[in-house]
């Protein structure tokens, strides 16, 4: 390994497949960088007023509306391979649907943790 | 990769999704118009002229879902027919049929690859378009030949196609003479007219009923009712937009099929009549002057908001030979030539003069043989189903050369 270098590691996370943003700068050539990096900007913009439309959702029992948020967050989540966020948002799409309400407060409080692991994450790279 | 100049109408509420996908169909080198909120899309797209030849929908949005926006856009003569893809993150065979029920063509996962996005706009780009170009299945009961220059063969081209659709199936037509004072389509059928249309002028808070315009109509040998245009250049002023309105809704009940001269220029009535036809028959010469008046002519026709599949170029050899190849004409006005008309000059003039139509003094020859296959595209699709088992030698070797390209 040459020590002199200088490179930046990026931490990888189990909740985000790199795949997905890699295919998006190789399509999008000489720009892809950028375009990525706004990509993941407009993610941390929008992330967490989804997150307090969801918590607010679940606050007010309102059903209807958390489904739409929900799926909106796992839409984004997918499109940038957040694969953690995008898979725990089906499993509570699944269980509105299913209607085991009480399930969907503890999967929220992982929803939240994960999102700060992938905010963290993200941080570094912009 | 930036020559493919198709337009995209992405709707999706989602800010990063909209984002992604815009930049990818950007990168792919089509004009993208992008909206996240569905019913500002539906009122952009019930009102623009410049209609998108593709929809990238998402399902699931806040003000109306996907389902509901099919809907509305299959509701309306001016979208009903734009592809549509769903975006959707969840592809389970109950969405699936409720997309397709609502009328969407293809559905694309939100986490499929960016190959397979590209792949299935293509594909389904690509099956709009020979939709467009392939006038096999078209089903035209009024054809307005036009084109935006003179001396192309407009009239000849509007006799003898009524005259061949009238004699492919053994029934009447109507060809309606529009061009304003010159009266060519009742010289090529030595027909005397002895009322025109502009005599409506009178009538004109009137109910134009049948009977009324069959009291117009010549009766020519071949099957083929002239309605006759303005005696003279005068009188052709009397004819207007109002006079098309009020003909139009009879005019068509005259006879299955009517085909309309609408001669070489823009005037309200022409228009008027160009709105309202099923197709346009677009006659070019291979000419620089007259691809480039065509593609005038398209430009407008697009700016209209006619749907691309309405009008048909058609190329008319006019002269002997002509070093502007089809298939550079075609790259010119962007859109397929499909029909190209044989030289035959010096019979076609013979033909004038002697007041009968080509058709009939040169029936076996190849620009005949055109002639009535472009007849046979453009009638087939109705004529087929309501006449089975009707065949003459002409119709069945017609058959037999579309079915075999």
């Amino acid at each position: 390994m040459n020590i002199f270098v200088e490179t930046k590691l990026t931490t990888s996370s189990p909740y985000i497949d790199e795949n997905v943003l890699d295919e998006f700068k190789k399509f999008m050539g000489d720009e892809g960088d950028s375009l990525a990096r706004e990509l993941i900007e407009l993610y941390l913009k929008n992330t967490p007023k989804l997150m307090s439309d969801i918590e607010n959702d679940i606050k007010s029992g309102n059903m209807e509306s958390l489904k739409v948020h929900v799926h909106g967050l796992k839409g984004s989540s997918a499109q940038l391979g957040v694969t953690g966020i995008a898979s725990l948002c089906r499993n509570i799409e699944d269980v509105i649907l299913e209607g085991r309400f009480v399930e969907i407060k503890p999967m929220y409080d992982k929803l939240k943790e994960v999102y700060r692991e992938v905010e963290l994450n993200y941080r570094e790279r912009i | 990769m930036a020559e493919n100049k198709d337009h995209i109408l992405i709707v999706e509420d989602s800010d990063i999704t909209l984002y992604k996908v815009k930049a990818v169909l950007i990168r792919l080198g089509y004009d993208v118009t992008a909206f996240n909120n569905p019913v500002n899309a539906l009122d952009w797209l019930l009102s623009t002229p410049n209609q998108p030849d593709l929809i990238l929908l998402d399902v699931v949005m806040p003000q109306m879902d996907g389902y509901e926006f099919i809907r509305r856009v299959r509701g309306q003569a001016q979208t009903e027919k734009i592809p549509i893809i769903l975006l959707t993150s969840h592809v389970d065979t109950r969405d699936k049929i409720e997309g397709l029920e609502a009328g969407a063509d293809d559905y694309l996962g939100k986490s499929a690859s960016l190959t397979e996005l590209e792949l299935r706009v293509k594909a389904l780009l690509a099956r709009k378009h020979s939709t467009e170009d392939s006038i096999t299945q078209i089903s035209a009961r009024s054809i307005a030949v036009f084109s935006l220059r003179g001396g192309v063969g407009v009239s000849s081209m509007a006799v003898n196609l009524s005259i061949a659709i009238s004699q492919l199936w053994g029934i009447e037509t109507c060809l309606w003479d529009i061009v304003m004072g010159v009266g060519q389509c009742a010289l090529m059928m030595n027909l005397k007219p002895n009322a025109s249309i502009t005599s409506l002028s009178e009538w004109a808070e009137k109910t134009v009923d049948e009977t009324i315009l069959r009291s117009m109509l010549l009766k020519h040998e071949s099957g083929v009712w002239l309605m006759p245009g303005a005696p003279g250049v005068e009188e052709s002023e009397l004819i207007t937009a109002k006079t098309v309105d009020l003909v139009w809704p009879v005019v068509q009940t005259l006879s299955p099929y009517l085909i309309i001269d609408a001669g070489n220029h823009f005037s309200d009535p022409t228009l008027t009549i160009l709105e309202r036809a099923d197709v346009i028959l677009l006659v070019l010469a291979p000419e620089l002057a007259s691809v480039n008046a065509s593609y005038q002519a398209l430009k407008v026709f697009s700016d209209l908001g006619f749907p691309a599949g309405k009008v048909i170029p058609v190329v008319n050899n006019i002269i002997p030979s002509s070093t502007l190849e089809v298939t550079k004409i075609a790259a010119g006005l962007k859109k397929q030539i499909v029909t190209e008309i044989p030289y035959d000059g010096r019979n076609m003039v013979r033909a004038i003069n002697q007041g009968i139509p080509y058709i009939m003094t040169s029936p076996r020859s190849d620009t005949s043989l055109a002639i009535s296959t472009l007849a046979y595209r453009l009638s087939s699709s109705d004529m087929e189903s309501k006449m089975t088992g009707h065949s003459t030698p002409q119709l069945d070797g017609i058959r037999r050369n579309v079915r075999g390209k």
